[in-house]
């Protein structure tokens, strides 16, 4: 059943893509297309499908310019206005949580990102719903009385955000542990994919989300406004971010999150998560790993011991 | 009965003058509407970021040449999204705008580079440069159209009078 979602959940990721590509991903064995990670598309290159494991071109293809505008035009509805403020940051949100990111020339104005001209590679990055995969995680997470601050790390594309999903899941459901209202700031609609007013990936029934919001506002405004009991966010990145989250540890709510990191180290390295640790933020550490497909969950303490 | 005659002749020369001055106000409304609507696309863009197909579906159900354009656009989108909207956007400057000539469809179809592949400052400015373009179009084909029909009207008349003199 898992599988067959996933193999859907590729057609909608492919339903961006010019006729022709389209029809190839379509002849994708059914095996495959339930693993794919991501589809590649660089100019003048084949296009490539990444499986868990694996790069692989896709025989016969080709991508040029007008490929990418293409996709481009299908992933804006023929209006890149509308996503004007995600292209600045490189990817823009798909319907059903999927992303897209992109490359290409920058054109700045005062400093800033003001668009992306002659795009020359697009990833679209499928997203994945696991039911059932924080069931064996949640009770490493549960403190005394209450769920303790939790960040998740892996490297990009390790799964933490498939991870969190399901985290926030079962704690809105209840599902291994008592329930809880969970508050979601899920900036850039990947969590819960809201269309319409509807989350398309499940959240559980306590959930409240606030989607295309700043996190740091989106936090604010959810802590305020909506009484939660844990708050969760997907991808730390800038200083507000931080500043939110801290804010809101200081108010009685768990929080969940998710960091790039492949390490202590590489966590260590960068101030932004120096500074939560070193305020104790979070509590409890979890880290995705990736090994050719296979993914694996240990939970440690802010120092890195496993408990 | 010959002074009946006369003045059906007259009455002819007279219609013949108005049908042929017919083309010259068709094509003064149809650039003023077209220079309307791109003005209207453009303050929605600027102030809603209204997505295009939105945009067109809206501004189709206008009257006059702007509205039959994005009309068409629309049709096109929503039968072909895949096309692109370069693709449909330039089809429907070709089918419905017979009445411009081609130096008029020129600023037209070029905006099909422009709408929904830039931000929205970028599209806005394209779209009122072309809107001002078709603007100075306009009041080139408004005074030509004034120019014309008195000589077709004058032309009319004398060949009428000329051919009611030569019957009798």
């Amino acid at each position: 059943m898992t599988e067959r979602v996933q193999a859907d959940r590729l057609n909608q990721v492919a339903a961006f893509l010019p006729r022709e590509l389209r029809r190839r991903i379509e002849t994708l064995p059914p095996q495959a297309r339930e693993e794919v990670e991501e589809l590649r598309l660089r100019i003048g290159h084949p296009l490539f499908v990444l499986y868990p494991h694996v790069e692989t071109p896709l025989e016969g293809t080709s991508v040029d310019r007008s490929t990418l505008e293409t996709v481009l035009e299908l992933a804006s509805g023929s209006s890149v206005h509308t996503v004007m403020d995600q292209l600045r940051q490189g990817y823009i949100s798909l319907p059903g949580g999927h992303r897209m990111g992109l490359c290409g020339t920058g054109a700045v104005e005062n400093g800033e990102l003001r668009t992306l001209r002659r795009v020359s590679s697009i990833s679209l990055r499928v997203a994945r719903e696991i039911k059932g995969i924080a069931g064996p995680i949640l009770p490493k997470l549960w403190g005394e009385r209450d769920l303790e601050s939790t960040l998740i790390l892996s490297p990009p594309g390790g799964g933490k955000t498939t991870l969190l999903r399901d985290m926030i899941r079962c704690l809105s459901a209840g599902e291994g542990c008592p329930p809880r209202r969970v508050g979601v700031a899920d900036e850039r609609g990947e969590l819960a994919a809201m269309w319409d007013g509807l989350p398309g990936l499940d959240l559980g029934p306590r959930c409240d989300i606030l989607d295309r919001c700043p996190k740091a506002l989106a936090l604010t405004a959810l802590l305020r406004g909506m009484n939660p009991q844990v708050l969760a966010a997907d991808e730390i990145t800038a200083a507000s971010d931080t500043a939110a989250f801290r804010e809101a540890a200081g108010c009685g709510v768990s929080l969940l999150a998710t960091a790039h990191a492949g390490s202590m180290e590489d966590l260590l390295r960068r101030p932004i998560y120096r500074e939560l640790l070193s305020d104790q933020i979070f509590s409890r550490l979890v880290w995705v790993r990736n090994c050719r497909g296979d993914r694996s969950y240990t939970v440690t303490d802010p120092a890195g011991e496993p408990l | 009965m010959k002074g009946a005659g006369v003045l059906l002749i007259l009455l002819g020369a007279l219609l013949c003058a108005h049908r042929a001055t017919g083309r010259l106000r068709e094509r003064v409304r149809a650039l003023e509407s077209l220079e309307q609507t791109l003005r209207l696309c453009a303050g929605e863009l600027a102030f809603r970021l209204t997505p295009i197909p939105r945009l067109c579906g809206r501004l189709g159900e206008r009257t006059g040449a702007g509205g039959a354009l994005f009309h068409q656009v629309a049709e096109g989108l929503s039968q072909d999204p895949e096309g692109g909207l370069r693709k449909s956007w330039t089809q429907a400057v070709d089918h419905t705008q017979s009445a411009l000539n081609p130096e008029e469809k020129l600023v037209l179809t070029a905006l099909g580079d422009v709408l929904g592949r830039y931000d929205s400052g970028e599209q806005v400015r394209e779209l009122e440069q072309a809107a001002a373009r078709l603007g100075e179009f306009r009041q080139t084909a408004a005074e030509e159209q004034r120019r014309l029909s008195r000589v077709y009207c004058a032309l009319s008349l004398a060949g009428g009078l000329g051919l009611a003199l030569v019957l009798i």
